[in-house]
């Protein structure tokens, strides 16, 4: 019997099948916009995901956020079927990113469609855009204090 | 596994770690093939499917992803509830039933529920701390109560941070709270300082205050701002008291009773001090009238500790340092601000008028209108312009503080008999007309009076 603590937690421990799974099935959607995610790239998008977990110290309880993004943005006009994967994992490196920037004070689903209303205007299908100017006025709503104040009434000064 | 019965769970299971009990338990088990590999894994995912519940309720249903130190934060509160209801069993056997028979979730609810019910207990218990507590000057005694504890009790949520202990309780307690964490740290923290303030309630506040600052002055500190101990210093000096024959609620001991107590404790030897010390508490149990189990308990700890510094103390002859004794309180002393003086022609004007009226009181309303200085004042008594009854006018305008100034000037030293004012200023011999009246004034007035100024005459410097 070894002497090493079998027992421990790992935060990172995830159904992969039921992710990929899960992964495939958006294909049901986005196929209507003409873009569709094979099984390999399904894999790599579940790596690609502990691995950006993993670099930006969160975890992730459920498979939610990935078909959340998935379903929201593969209606972009700027999303094509040679940059898709590669998008999927760029906009969920973005998206963990902005969460931890906003301190997890907005949802996620809020955060999606404020990403994809900026994505497909100001940022012109950029995910790099996104990132460093885009949310900016949104992340820094969130640091001083003010960001349910405006954003969350009708009158929503910042995310106009 | 429900029928386990396995040798003494000394041999096969030792060296639990209260701290991290259910993982401890369960590697332990592993190690004596107590529990399956199986089994390993299903209580490791029925935790993970807990956190995620946890997790779900802690970010609201609006996040599905939290950063790795709140899940972190989280697990341990989980894993905290779920050691607080198997640490509740008798024996790690009944732990690995309790794991055997019930899922994870439901340990983990009678866990949380056991929590709960000490936040409760703990909220009730500080209660009576807020009513018991020292009126006392000491800052870290009173943030522990009034910032501390509650802030932590507000705060508490059980349900997310289970486990926690920040609080910021600075005030050290005589007796550690050692193996408790969370909520039982706070409740165990709370109900010692309960017997604490329980066994202080026998003496009168000002005596601990007094002996308070006498403990400051003994070691040249302000006691307030240093973390010191009241049950520890209050019990030491009562069982001292208790040890020379004075009645246990007389904290104060001289120099002379703590100089008696030291050659007699000195010539014994150190195997009678055990004993002696022993007895001493059980008299001081019985003047005090304790009667309740938990204080005895609390109290023979107490007497341990103080045994464990007493020993050493008669061994390097520093017993002075462990017997606080009364330093007489200094007597405050009067220090006068001192305005400017009048300018000359301002003196020279106010001495032209005061000359061209024959109104007593009118003069005194002027000299007292005028004169800021206690120079002044008195080149006003000295330049001739006033007769004897605008004297008695005067100084009737005066309050006991200027009244003793005067009597200051006229007599230098004053002595430590009771000899009366009256007589002091009479014997002296100034010579000069306002120190007269001075005399014939202060012999109208009456003793309390005429006692209050002969006081404040002698604190002046």
């Amino acid at each position: 019997m070894s002497d090493i603590m079998p027992f421990r937690f790992s935060l990172h421990s995830l159904a992969k099948q039921d992710t990929i799974h899960q992964i495939m099935a958006t294909n049901t959607i986005s196929c209507q916009y003409g873009l569709s995610l094979t099984e390999e790239d399904a894999e790599q998008i579940f790596t690609a995901r502990q691995i950006i977990l993993k670099n930006l110290g969160r975890v992730e309880i459920g498979n939610g956020v990935i078909t959340q993004l998935i379903t929201a943005f593969c209606r972009s006009p700027f999303l094509s079927q040679e940059n898709y994967a590669a998008a999927v994992v760029d906009l969920i490196e973005a998206f963990y990113y902005i969460k931890n920037e906003t301190r997890d004070e907005i949802g996620d689903l809020e955060l999606i469609e404020l990403m994809q209303e900026r994505f497909d205007n100001c940022c012109a299908g950029s995910v790099e855009l996104l990132v460093s100017q885009g949310m900016e006025d949104i992340i820094q709503a969130v640091r001083q204090g003010y960001y349910h104040r405006t954003l969350s009434g009708e009158e929503n000064e910042v995310s106009k | 596994m429900s029928n386990l019965s396995f040798p003494p769970y000394e041999r096969k299971l030792p060296a639990l770690d209260p701290h991290n009990y259910l993982v401890s338990l369960l590697n332990r088990a592993f190690t004596a093939q107590l529990i399956s590999e199986a089994k390993m894994q299903t209580i490791q995912t029925q935790v993970m499917e807990v956190l995620k519940e946890i997790i779900f309720r802690y970010t609201g249903g609006q996040s599905s992803s939290v950063t790795t130190a709140t899940a972190q934060s989280l697990i341990n509160s989980i894993l905290y509830c779920i050691d607080v209801r198997l640490l509740a069993l008798d024996s790690p056997e009944e732990s690995l039933r309790e794991l055997d028979s019930k899922t994870i979730r439901e340990i983990y609810q009678d866990g949380l529920a056991l929590v709960e019910s000490c936040l409760e207990e703990t909220r009730k218990l500080f209660e009576q701390t807020q009513v018991s507590r020292i009126a006392t000057d000491l800052i870290a005694y009173n943030s522990t109560i009034d910032v501390g504890l509650p802030g932590f009790l507000a705060q508490y949520d059980p349900r997310f941070l289970a486990h926690d202990t920040m609080a910021d309780i600075d005030y050290p307690l005589a007796s550690h709270c050692q193996n408790q964490r969370g909520i039982f740290y706070i409740r165990e923290y709370i109900r010692k300082l309960n017997l604490e303030n329980q066994f202080c309630s026998s003496f009168a506040e000002p005596d601990i205050n007094r002996l308070l600052q006498n403990y400051g002055r003994t070691y040249n500190i302000d006691y307030r701002e240093f973390l010191l101990n009241i049950f520890e210093i209050v019990f030491t000096n009562a069982v001292f008291a208790v040890m020379l024959g004075q009645n246990a609620r007389h904290l104060v001991i001289s120099k002379a009773h703590s100089d008696l107590l030291g050659s007699q404790l000195y010539s014994l030897d150190l195997s009678l001090i055990p004993p002696v010390l022993k007895q001493t508490v059980d008299r001081l149990i019985v003047q005090l009238a304790i009667s309740d189990a938990d204080l005895i308990v609390y109290i023979r700890s107490a007497e341990d500790t103080l045994l464990h510094r007493l020993l050493p103390a008669l061994q390097n002859h520093s017993l002075d340092k462990l017997v606080i004794t009364d330093h007489p309180i200094p007597q405050p002393s009067v220090t006068l601000l001192q305005p400017e003086p009048m300018q000359d022609a301002d003196f020279r004007h106010l001495l032209h008028q005061l000359s061209q009226s024959d109104d007593s009181q009118a003069k005194a309303a002027l000299i007292m209108g005028q004169v800021r200085t206690f120079s002044d004042f008195i080149d006003v008594l000295e330049a001739d312009c006033l007769v004897s009854q605008d004297y008695q006018v005067l100084f009737e305008c005066l309050g006991d503080l200027e009244l003793a100034m005067l009597a200051r000037l006229v007599v230098d030293i004053f002595g430590e008999d009771d000899t009366p004012l009256v007589q002091q200023i009479s014997s002296s011999s100034s010579g000069k007309e306002w120190s007269s009246q001075l005399v014939l004034y202060l012999a109208s007035i009456n003793r309390e009076r005429l006692k209050t100024i002969q006081q404040l005459a002698s604190q002046l410097a």
